[in-house]
């Protein structure tokens, strides 16, 4: 039991996208707590995580980013010059690689045990995670109070039951649909629309075949800011 | 605080007796930490270990770190607890006495200048307690001393306050005179100086398995149980390990299995070297069980530094770079992202593991943003249109280790978005050199597309070559 005075608000760390800031309670990813980031590779999720970043790195916070590992079928790893242009401090942004997909819960609990970091992201990859795995990266995240988000291509089922926020990533036409599938205190499952912001210039076209010869000039310029 | 004792009561000693007398000097090189002046004695014909620490040397010091005697008596405890020892502890103004309350009590603190008053409270049985560092010749003499009085009827220390030294000296001699000095409680006459402890023995710890073990879990057991009397020992010493050597010899075969463990920056977190060990354990296959095995401890004095005054970010520093340290014992690559000058895209950074080369974003700003070029040595460089918009220039956010050769039935469920590329790189022709080892195709062209795929993935992808025939590979994901 507490006075009305010691009464806690949950916290997060904001995204900067202000549809999800708005509705998740909190204002962004719960921190201490798990958020899932469930899409295929192309349709957003590490745009969402480093524009997140760029707002912590800006406030001298540090984060940290564990790439998919070596032996992953498809190894993606975080391009380190598309963070700075998305504004990320690279001097608070702590990557890790490693090459085997068994040390990588093993390392993604060390990062929370080191209690340095804000804001831990981790591509999963198509990874299957046990249960008993989830619940002590969840364990960890709580004691350090960081914001753990796990981007997921598989089926993650077991993080699923534990993760506080779950979103999943789709894609239409010109924009990309992101279902809250959960999160606390609020209606799910939930829509937000959140415009492609990549690569504006892609939406400004008719796609065309590979063997189309038509002339395109691209717009280099705007990429970077925040269209909600 | 703690009260100041009185000049007449400079003297302040900590006594604790310990079951386990067999280590007395690893203990005391634990109790380090809290004294520099410590004796030790084992008693003759049982395997109890007393330990005798000075503190009048230290009085600032103990108040600065602890507050008051209770909390560093709590402080010796808990160190004492944490390598399995457990002890009857006390404070006194004299050797002799704290022994006698810690027989007696178990714990207990006597206030500076009152040691006589609570000596005068215990039995006269506590008579041969009053020993200190120096025990006594005929133990049983003394016994018979404390029989005679309790035959007179007399039943406390301080019930025989009345008779004087000489009192003492015509019935017993000597003894008897030793006998009254140590009962006064003020150590004036009957002084027990506690000389500096000098460290000198070789960190090193032997463990024989009465059962040999094959279980890692077991063995890591042995293993931390040891090397917490280790660090603790260091700690007392002021050192740090530079390398630890983990020697596990089998049995049968006697067979060993060597473990050296060096973290690029010497610590003493036993956390950290039971991870490395329980890691490199894993990888290893124990041809039969441990029978026995030893620990060495290269150790580097440690660095002096005045406590309280180090800031977060100096402790933050030294966590990131055992951290990075961790990780990379265990063939992962940790670090900040460091921007570099390279043509290919997957080259224009790296891990940095020093953590404090990391290129700001301003530099790099400033980098890319110079008006027409630089002069240096060799002349002019110019800066390229194409370089001073590369800052801008769409880059996926993720980016696969090694290009990936697309199929043909990949690429005709693309859809490309410009029907040109939006880049072109080309690299290597000019100097006439090679392009990156473990690229596709060395020091050629590529064109790069951004193309979408059925399932709406936004994908980086680039032909390879100088003509429309050339190979499609995926690069990266606008994630």
């Amino acid at each position: 039991m507490v006075d009305a005075e010691n009464l806690k608000s949950s916290r997060g760390v904001q995204t900067g996208w202000s549809a999800l800031d708005s509705f998740v309670e909190g204002g962004g990813f719960p921190c201490g707590k798990i958020s899932l980031l469930e899409c295929r590779e192309g349709l957003g999720a590490s745009t969402l995580w480093l524009e997140t970043a760029a707002l912590l790195t800006q406030a001298k916070h540090r984060v940290a980013w564990l790439n998919s590992a070596s032996d992953d079928r498809e190894p993606y790893q975080l391009h380190a010059t598309t963070a700075l242009q998305r504004r990320v401090d690279l001097q608070k942004l702590y990557l890790v690689e490693t090459p085997s997909q068994s040390k990588r819960l093993w390392i993604l609990q060390e990062l929370l045990a080191s209690q340095l970091f804000s804001l831990v992201g981790c591509d999963l990859g198509e990874a299957h995670i046990p249960l008993r795995e989830c619940r002590s990266i969840l364990t960890q995240a709580r004691r350090s109070g960081a914001a753990v988000v796990l981007l997921s291509r598989g089926d993650p089922f077991a993080i699923r039951s534990l993760a506080s926020l779950v979103l999943k990533f789709s894609s239409e036409k010109e924009a990309h649909g992101i279902e809250v599938i959960r999160a606390s205190h609020r209606p799910v499952p939930q829509t937000l629309q959140r415009r492609d912001r990549h690569v504006d210039f892609i939406t400004r076209t008719e796609p065309h075949s590979s063997h189309d010869a038509e002339t395109f000039e691209p717009s280099l310029s705007s990429n970077s800011g925040i269209n909600d | 605080m703690m009260p100041r004792p009185s000049n007449q009561a400079l003297a302040r000693t900590l006594a604790l007796m310990i079951e386990d007398g067999s280590q007395t000097r690893a203990i005391s090189e634990v109790l380090l930490r809290f004294s520099p002046r410590i004796s030790s004695r084992v008693v003759e014909g049982e395997s109890k270990g007393w330990f005798f620490l000075d503190l009048s040397s230290n009085v600032s010091w103990i108040e600065r770190t602890f507050g008051d005697e209770v909390r560093l008596v709590e402080a010796v405890l808990k160190t004492l607890g944490s390598i399995g020892h457990q002890a009857r502890i006390a404070i006194a103004d004299t050797p002799q006495a704290a022994q006698a309350f810690a027989v007696q009590h178990g714990y207990w603190i006597s206030s500076p200048g009152r040691t006589r008053e609570d000596l005068d409270r215990l039995p006269l049985g506590a008579m041969r307690h009053l020993e200190g560092l120096i025990a006594w010749t005929h133990p049983s003499r003394v016994d018979a001393i404390a029989n005679f009085f309790a035959l007179l009827g007399f039943q406390t220390l301080g019930d025989i306050g009345s008779f004087n030294e000489s009192a003492f000296h015509e019935r017993w001699g000597a003894l008897g005179e030793k006998v009254y000095l140590r009962l006064q409680g003020n150590g004036t006459q009957d002084r027990q100086p506690i000389a500096p402890f000098v460290a000198t023995d070789a960190l090193k710890a032997f463990v024989h398995l009465d059962y040999p073990v094959s279980v890692v879990s077991l063995l890591l057991h042995e293993v931390e149980v040891a090397m917490k009397t280790l660090f603790a020992r260091l700690e007392g010493r002021r050192l740090v390990v530079r390398r630890m050597r983990v020697c596990l010899r089998c049995e049968y075969s006697n067979h060993e299995h060597v473990f050296t463990i060096e973290p690029s920056s010497p610590t003493r977190e036993i956390r950290f070297f039971r991870l490395l060990l329980e890691n490199r354990l894993d990888r290893v296959e124990l041809l039969n069980p441990i029978k026995d095995l030893e620990i060495e401890i290269d150790p580097l004095p440690e660095n002096e530094r005045q406590e309280g005054f180090e800031d977060q970010a100096t402790l933050d520093q030294t966590k990131l770079s055992l951290l990075t340290s961790l990780l990379a014992q265990e063939g992962s690559t940790a670090g900040f992202a460091t921007v570099q000058d390279d043509v290919w895209p997957e080259n224009t950074w790296f891990v940095n593991p020093e953590a404090s080369r990391a290129t700001s974003l301003q530099n790099y700003r400033a980098e890319a943003s110079g008006p027409y070029g630089d002069f240096d040595e060799t002349g002019f460089a110019p800066k390229f249109e194409y370089a001073a918009a590369l800052g801008k220039a769409p880059r996926p956010a993720l980016l696969l280790r090694r290009p990936r050769l697309l199929e043909a039935r990949e690429i005709s469920q693309l859809r490309f978005y410009p029907g040109r590329p939006v880049e072109r790189i080309e690299h290597g022709w000019w100097e006439g050199r090679a392009g990156p080892p473990g690229s596709p195709s060395p020091g050629r062209r590529r064109d790069y597309f951004i193309a979408r795929d059925l399932h709406g993935r936004n994908l980086w992808i680039y032909r390879e070559g100088e003509n429309q025939s050339g190979r499609f590979f995926l690069h990266g994901a606008f994630d």
